[in-house]
């Protein structure tokens, strides 16, 4: 038996779920839980506190990218909590399991409020974005309310959860058995659910009578950790693979069966096979919500779904077969039974016109990227950050255009180390994305492909990089503007333009001022000798790479997403 | 030259010759060697009363015609559509993606042709063109 904090007991139950960071910005009402993760550092638990609480949220969401496991983030009470939503509303978004903990005033003076500085409905306002959240209103409910969080988090589709703490509640102190510590395996499912054999029958007898099948693999796959069976399936299938923008990396850019998502090969693939086997994935906007011109449609393709939640199944668009489970475990079941009834079969005809296809749409790319032009085109600079970084450098990208120029060639290799808030389009991510991404994995390179807008909307991150001495390089397209909304703008309103434009900042000298390394770069040729320097720097380091305007303002398919997201506005 | 009606016989005598003549174009679509159908629907709202085939074979364009024989492409779309394609207002590609034109027929192929279809467009634009119906104010050339 031991006498605990309420902060203490909320630790002791992280720690039971492998928690090895909460990130947050301390105060007063928060005491309890930093001091209790002060005590137990050797438990191997620790505070990595940034610079606004924004950052803290995202980078929770990349702990558990990269990770696959929750992360944790933490804020006071009312405005620590408030600054916390944006992230947050990232990671609901994007299906991420996060767990969200904020301090709040003492119990008998919130729900209903009493009026004190800073209190607010912090329930209420976090309801909307997570999955799920509740007031801890006891001493003796907070193991039983994290166990609760945890469980919410990764059970079906995984998401943010919330607790909202009361600060009387992590300072009263009380009396705890060791046992009260369940193990993760004692309250959760910690493997996800088969399929009926039934269904998986039939998803097999589906995939054996195509003539060109296809795997469409989004973020459960990703999150399920079953990039291994996508690719065998496919190999053994010869079916063609297109990750969702999300997924990327699932199987390698470079493998031969795999197109680029929304390139032309991918949209070739996508309305030429006959049957697909989507995993884990919804088919959302980015998706072209599974619908014609983009995929086949009905008449000649048929979908098999697979997902976690029941209720992604046909959501966007009509399947024959949805099979709900976890991606991983109902992969291995298609798998197994697909070896038993047949042997390896080559990939048909279309792989071969896609492939064509996606080389000929590349090649355009391909050439742009080779231009030795001042000011240095978007896709020279992406393309030497690309060519120089290892393969498995973990890659966060962050912005409007200078995501989608990325899109052509910045290639992912491995699973679960291309970092993008795709969905939520959400700016600001890439710098606290890539801090948490060098925390996980230290022994990879990490970098940043920014724009400048996006880069100073979390600049300040670069001083926890160096207090925590995570060096990542960040790499900013600096073109002095809003470029996605300033092409909008030009396109739609006749060339005039309003609130899009910025002063010629210098990121790098902001960067030293923080302690990190900074450079800028104007010509082509200097770019991969900075790259060099900012590694060889030993520090986290900035480039501020001035980009070509013109181009940067309008990647080839801009019109194609202004249409995607402004379909049926009147313009 | 005077302004040949969008699609009728002389227009399309003039669309196949420029289009044999252009080698940037026959360049770009080398290997292409398919049949393409396009079809207009009617909008007699707009004065657009009849449907309409014409199709061709490309980059060759030795023969067209206007019936509804088989081919490997077929392009369907309201009058206007092809009106917002020809005037520039709307990119030919990008009317596919879009849905405003709609493709029956394999999409890798022509998706593998863009730069072809752009520069074929290109070539549709030298051509006076007469527009029928209320669309009559958007002819040119």
């Amino acid at each position: 038996m031991s006498r605990m904090t309420g902060g203490e007991v909320l630790v002791r139950c992280l720690l039971k779920e492998g928690v090895r960071y909460v990130f947050g910005v301390p105060g007063a009402q928060l005491l309890p839980l930093t001091d209790a993760i002060f005590r137990n550092r050797e438990r191997g638990i620790d505070f990595i506190h940034n610079r606004h609480e924004q950052a803290s949220a995202h980078m929770a969401d990349a702990w558990a990218r990269v990770t696959g496991q929750p992360g944790i983030c933490a804020g006071t009470v009312g405005p620590g909590a408030t600054d916390l939503v944006p992230g947050v509303a990232v990671a609901y978004v994007e299906s991420i399991p996060i767990v969200v903990l904020t301090a709040q005033t003492q119990s008998w003076r919130a729900y209903p409020s009493h009026g004190s500085t800073q209190e607010c409905d912090q329930l209420g306002l976090f309801s909307s974005i997570t999955k799920w959240n509740a007031v801890v209103n006891s001493w003796d409910r907070i193991c039983e309310l994290v166990r609760q969080a945890f469980r919410v988090a990764l059970s079906g589709r995984p998401g943010p959860v919330h607790l909202d703490l009361p600060a009387d509640v992590l300072f009263q102190t009380g009396e705890i058995e060791e046992d009260a510590f369940l193990e993760p395996y004692q309250y959760r499912a910690v493997d996800g659910p088969g399929a009926d054999p039934a269904l998986v029958e039939k998803a097999v007898e589906l995939l054996l009578s195509a003539q060109a099948p296809l795997i469409h693999a989004g973020g459960g796959v990703l999150r399920a950790g079953a990039w291994n069976e996508v690719r065998e399936l496919a190999e053994y299938l010869g079916a063609l693979v297109t990750p969702t923008v999300g997924s990327r990396g699932v199987v390698p850019d470079d493998h031969p069966q795999v197109f680029k998502p929304s390139g032309y090969g991918a949209i070739g693939a996508q309305c030429g096979a006959d049957v697909v086997l989507a995993v884990g994935a919804r088919f959302g906007e980015l998706d072209c919500w599974g619908q014609p011109p983009f995929w086949c449609g009905r008449e000649g393709q048929k979908i098999i779904q697979v997902d976690r939640a029941a209720e992604m199944i046909g959501v966007n668009t009509p399947v024959e077969l949805g099979i709900v489970g976890d991606a991983r475990i109902v992969l291995r079941q298609i798998v197994d039974l697909v070896k038993r009834s047949t042997g390896p079969r080559k990939a048909s005809q279309l792989l071969t016109e896609c492939r064509a296809t996606e080389e000929t749409w590349m090649s355009e790319f391909e050439e742009l990227a080779g231009s030795d032009k001042e000011p240095i085109h978007p896709l020279r600079l992406i393309k030497e950050a690309r060519d120089f970084f290892p393969r498995d450098s973990i890659v966060c990208v962050d912005g409007g255009n200078i995501a989608v120029w990325a899109s052509y060639l910045m290639h992912i290799y491995e699973p679960r180390s291309f970092m993008w808030a795709g969905d939520m389009g959400h700016l600001g991510v890439g710098l606290p994305y890539a801090l948490a991404a060098k925390l996980a994995c230290p022994e990879k390179q990490v970098f940043i492909i920014h724009g400048d807008g996006s880069f100073m909307f979390m600049n300040q991150e670069l001083e926890t990089a160096r207090r925590h001495e995570l060096r990542i390089v960040d790499i900013i397209a600096n073109d002095q503007a809003y470029g996605m909304i300033k092409q909008g703008q030009l396109v739609a309103c006749e060339g005039r333009v309003i609130g899009v434009d910025f002063y010629d900042t210098r990121c790098d000298k902001m960067a030293e001022s923080m302690g990190c390394y900074g450079e800028r770069v104007e010509k082509p040729e200097q770019i991969r000798p900075a790259l060099q320097r900012a590694v060889d720097s030993g520090l986290p380091a900035v480039l501020d790479v001035l980009v070509d305007k013109e181009p940067a303002l309008n990647p080839p398919d801009f019109v194609t997403l202004v249409d995607l997201w402004l379909q049926g506005c009147e313009m | 030259m005077a302004r040949l009606r969008f699609l009728g016989a002389e227009y399309m005598e003039e669309a196949l010759k420029r289009t044999r003549e252009n080698s940037e174009y026959q360049q770009a679509s080398e290997g292409f060697d398919d049949t393409l159908a396009f079809v207009v629907e009617p909008e007699p709202d707009k004065g657009i009363d009849e449907r309409r085939t014409v199709g061709t074979i490309l980059p060759q364009a030795t023969e067209y015609w206007m019936d509804d024989r088989p081919v490997t492409f077929t392009f369907l779309a309201p009058y206007s559509v092809y009106v917002d394609i020809m005037t520039g207002k709307l990119d030919a590609v990008r009317a596919i993606t879009k849905g405003a034109l709609k493709l029956k027929g394999p999409m890798p192929k022509i998706l593998r042709y863009v730069k072809g279809t752009n520069l074929w467009m290109d070539t549709l634009r030298t051509i006076p063109t007469q527009f029928e119906g209320d669309f009559a104010d958007r002819s040119f050339g």
